[in-house]
């Protein structure tokens, strides 16, 4: 058997070797982590589709892989795990079973995982937050007022509560890097087309979107990506694979970096002290370290780079809303009203205009591929503000009522040229306005938890590298894990 | 000096190994390449924007690279060289006089490489058709008969290749237009997979990677030898592909070992096909079982038609962006289009985001109903072409077309008829010509046309293959096998 304590000590690879040595099986572990799901779970909302008996039953055979008998959960939006339930955080798709299981999650079990439920995401994972009016707020563990942030919110919460050391995450805008900061986690964005997304999709959001996963180490990050990386038959395309082992290269030294760093919101629109704070900080150690550390920034339209990538979130919104209907039957007013809001956007944004706005995706990923020409690495804050409160980032009232008549009517032409909808979302993105840029630009990036506000919630710094350079950032989060540990930092839940 | 019927014998590489040895200088080759140009181009009209004198300041400098002093054509349609016009096919560009500041990447990589690029070769309007009629140019003709097309969107490439002005020229292919045009005339196209070549610094990728810039070529190991100049992403591509196992000229001379071969000859449109494009592939499949391959009939289980209405939709996207571009970029109005071109933004307007990324997701569909087919064979072999090359002339948009195109515009009516289901009719109208070669595209796999056959009329028919993702090298093995099997460096047009 297993402690409570001592299960929710050890990472990933810790646990799957005391599987191996046989001090533990994968059944005393999934049930560690069911008692801690019961005593947590009910107070933070993370697991929102249990999957006990599958789990219970898995647990009983005899796995293989480096992750061989660890628990684990899956996000509820493209890990598709065959016959449960995948929600994307809708009502519309709350009865929806794929057939299949995600080359993510079938790769997962290869590796040995024993997936025991789904976590909680916003509807279509649109937000930065994680309330979903279908399974309501998931709660911060750090301080259950607030939010864990989004869009892999039920992830972040379950990872730092302890329920699990690693849970499976997605990225289309900040959502593996956002949580992971709220909650004190170390968040990994890979490389476009490092990690396939098929069988049911190509690319998600324009190849915006990567899948991984939320962590308390480094090392489980950098394991589970050797898990993951790779084309699978039918990815449409297929990027350089790694020189070495991810796992390999958190043993290994960085060389000395040239690190560029900035401060400043890319929309500008304030960045609170606490933030900057931790990047100033962050800065002066990785001085401390050997690299070179710069105060600069690319030259990048950080407005441009919101408007093109929320024109991108109105097609897709509205495609997805549109094959929902196809897919399971639901009518669109089952959406949440943001999302038909989006939708009604999607609808009346003409394709031409569409294309366009993606064609300006190039500028941003040459200023930032010049940009690195000069810089290892790029370091942000992961976000402008600490975790939001509960309910804070809901859209008021008034704006609520506003839209309604235009929705009623179709009048999506007149919201689109109004400007109005555009000007709320830049609203929202004030609070993450760092995290977008490596998704347009398909580079990796990483959220890293050094540092925590006086009132004790966490704060993460935001790092971005090369194309295809993953390893450089598992080098460098290796070194800070070491020269600023914060395994031992614990929310009291 | 070099012989006018010399140089046209030698293809690229061993235009450059002359210049290596010092038996003939770059300027001689460009001399004599002018001279075949001045002879033979009047009749083709395939180069349409002369770099005559760059090309003789350039041919004196001493050049580098595996193709130094070799005399090439750029395509007009990106490939921009800084500070020469560039249009597009395009009338208002062209009216603007429009010179780009910058090198396009494949063109510095080319220039790398040691090419003497002497000019640009016609295409048709924003290179959105199958023809290269354009009104800005006029229509280039095929050199195996002026009566009939050169295909497009590269048909100026190929007909100065085929023509024997240049051994290979600068192509590129959104929809079929390296292959479409290298079938007509009788040459080797092939198409890159999806992020191979840069499209820097305009774009990251063309039409989420449909798009490839390569070359059309006489020979395969010019084809094979320059894509090994120019592979590789550039500053702010977005997807960095795994390098190739070994170089793509190595290949060529490689035995490709027995493959696995499926083919089919039905249109996936369901449109007619040619006998003579059916003999073509039925022809190459029993060459490929000489050689000791397996070959069956089989096609992948992809909806054609639709993934045919879903190129279309983005084509027409596509173009409704282009023209906004162009628009602002010149201060042009709609008289600097064509009418087609404005007839295909218009509708590209009327057509919302939301169906278009609709029809983008679609593109994984084919791409994975494709990957599930290539894990059981090697290659996918249809014709390249559904007919011989049609007359010039004869696939422009008919006068009463253009008259319904213009009323219906006035009238803001795209978005009626997007809905009538004409967008199917112009689907069959458009690609019953060429209905193969789009899966190569939306897919983003390699694809090649290598030129196997002849109708008796003496009309080239080529015979297309698509490997699966990363499968370049493939391809040159089994193109260089049927060259040597099958060899046509000898058949020449008589222009």
């Amino acid at each position: 058997m297993i402690s409570a304590a001592e299960y929710q000590q050890q990472d990933g690879l810790a646990l799957a070797e005391l599987v191996r040595k046989k001090e533990v099986s994968p059944a005393e572990l999934l049930e560690a982590a069911l008692a801690r799901s019961a005593q947590v779970n009910p107070k933070i909302n993370a697991i929102v589709t249990p999957m006990h008996e599958i789990a219970r039953d898995r647990a009983k055979q005899d796995l293989h892989g480096s992750f061989a008998g660890v628990p684990f959960l899956l996000k509820d939006i493209q890990e598709d795990y065959a016959g449960v339930t995948t929600s994307a955080g809708s009502r519309a798709f709350q009865n929806y079973r794929p057939k299949q299981h995600a080359h993510f999650v079938q790769r997962l079990l290869d590796s040995g995982v024993v997936v025991f439920g789904k976590t909680n995401t916003p509807e279509l994972a649109l937000k930065g937050t994680t309330e979903p009016e279908l399974f309501g707020a998931t709660r911060n563990p750090w301080n259950l007022d607030h939010s864990t942030g989004g869009s892999s919110g039920g992830s972040a919460a379950a990872v730092a509560a302890g329920i699990v050391p690693i849970a499976g995450a997605s990225d289309g805008g900040g959502s593996i890097r956002i949580p992971a900061a709220c909650c004190g986690l170390f968040g990994f964005r890979p490389s476009r087309g490092r990690v396939g997304s098929g069988p049911a999709f190509g690319e998600v959001w324009e190849g915006a979107s990567s899948e991984h996963v939320i962590t308390r180490s480094v090392r489980d990050s950098a394991a589970i990506l050797d898990v993951l990386q790779g084309a699978n038959s039918g990815d449409p395309f297929r990027i350089a694979p790694p020189e070495r082992s991810y796992l390999e290269e958190t043993r290994r030294e960085p060389k000395k970096l040239r690190i560029a760093f900035s401060t400043r919101s890319p929309i500008d629109m304030g960045v609170n002290p606490e933030c900057v704070n931790a990047v100033q900080d962050t800065a002066r150690l990785l001085e401390s370290m050997g690299h070179t550390v710069i105060e600069d920034a690319p030259k990048i339209d950080g407005h441009a780079v919101a408007e093109c990538f929320l024109k991108m979130y109105f097609g897709h919104v509205a495609a997805t809303v549109a094959s929902a209907r196809r897919l399971t039957g639901a009518r669109e007013s089952v959406f949440e009203l943001d999302t038909r809001v989006l939708a009604l956007m999607g609808r009346s944004l003409p394709a031409g205009e569409y294309v366009e706005a993606h064609a300006r995706w190039n500028e941003f990923a040459r200023a930032l591929g010049e940009f690195h020409q000069q810089y290892d690495v790029y370091l942000t804050p992961t976000l402008a503000q600490p975790a939001a409160r509960i309910g804070s980032q809901i859209t008021p009232l008034a704006e609520r009522i506003g839209v309604w008549p235009l929705l009623a009517m179709n009048l999506g032409r007149g919201l689109l040229r109004s400007g109005l909808v555009q000007k709320s979302a830049l609203n929202s993105l004030a609070r993450v306005p760092f995290t977008q840029l490596s998704n347009i630009t398909g580079t990796p990036s990483m959220s890293v938890p050094l540092h925590w506000t006086q009132a004790g919630l966490p704060i993460g710094v935001h790092f971005i590298a090369r194309f295809g350079e993953e390893a450089t950032l598992f080098q460098l989060a290796a070194q800070l894990e070491q020269s600023r540990p914060w395994k031992d930092k614990r929310p009291s839940i | 000096m070099i012989s006018a019927e010399e140089y046209r014998r030698h293809d690229a590489l061993a235009l450059a190994e002359l210049v290596r040895s010092r038996q003939v200088s770059a300027s001689e080759l460009l001399e004599t390449a002018l001279a075949r140009s001045a002879a033979v181009n009047p009749k083709l009209n395939a180069i349409i924007i002369p770099m005559h004198e760059i090309a003789r300041e350039r041919a004196k400098q001493s050049l580098e690279g595996a193709f130094a002093g070799v005399p090439f054509l750029t395509k007009d349609l990106f490939q921009e060289y800084a500070g020469v016009q560039t249009a597009y096919g395009c009338k208002g560009l062209k009216a603007a006089n429009y010179k780009p500041d910058a090198h396009a990447e494949i063109t510095a990589r080319w220039l790398r490489a040691g090419a003497v690029i002497f000019g640009r070769t016609n295409t048709p309007e924003f290179g959105a058709k199958g023809i290269t009629e354009p009104e800005a140019w006029g229509p280039s003709r095929n050199p195996w008969n002026l009566d009939h097309i050169t295909g497009g969107s590269s048909g100026g490439s190929a007909a100065v290749v085929a023509a024997g002005i240049v051994p290979m020229a600068g192509a590129n292919d959104g929809g079929g237009s390296i292959r479409i045009p290298a079938a007509y005339c009788g040459l080797f196209g092939l198409k890159p997979g999806r992020g191979r070549t840069p499209w820097g610094p305009q774009m990251s990728e063309a039409m989420h990677g449909a798009a490839m810039n390569h070359v059309v070529s006489r020979s395969v190991r010019d084809s094979a030898a320059m894509l090994d100049a120019t592979h590789g992403s550039d500053v702010g591509s977005l997807c960095h592909l795994a390098a190739p196992e070994r170089s793509y000229l190595e290949e060529v001379s490689r035995a490709p070992g027995k493959l696995r071969i499926a083919f089919s000859t039905r249109s996936p449109i369901g449109s007619a096909v040619h006998p003579e494009a059916i003999k073509a592939v039925t022809d190459a499949a029993k060459l490929l079982e000489s050689l000791g391959h397996h070959v069956e009939e089989a096609e992948p289980q992809v909806d054609g038609l639709q993934l045919a209405k879903d190129f279309i939709v983005m084509w027409f996207a596509q173009c409704a962006a282009t023209v906004r571009e162009i628009k602002k970029r010149t201060g042009c109005g709609d008289e600097g289009f064509e009418l087609d071109t404005l007839a295909m933004a218009a509708f590209g307007n009327a057509s919302r985001a939301s169906e278009y990324v609709e029809g983008y997701w679609r593109w994984g569909d084919y791409t994975r109903q494709l990957g599930e087919f290539h894990q059981k064979y090697d290659l996918y072999m249809t014709p390249t072409l559904a007919y011989p090359a049609p007359r010039v002339g004869q696939i422009a948009t008919p006068q009463w077309q253009h008259v319904a195109m213009k009323i219906l515009m006035a009238l803001g009516l795209s978005r009626v008829i997007l809905k009538s289901g004409m967008i199917e009719q112009m689907v069959q109208e458009n690609l019953k010509w060429v209905p193969f070669t789009q899966l190569g595209n939306l897919t983003g796999v390699p694809g090649m046309s290598v030129p196997l056959h002849w109708t008796p009329e003496g009309l080239p028919m080529g015979v297309h293959f698509l490997a699966a993702h990363g499968g370049e090298g493939m391809l040159f093995q089994l193109a260089g096998q049927l060259e040597q099997a099958k060899p046509w460096k000898d058949k020449w047009p008589s222009v």
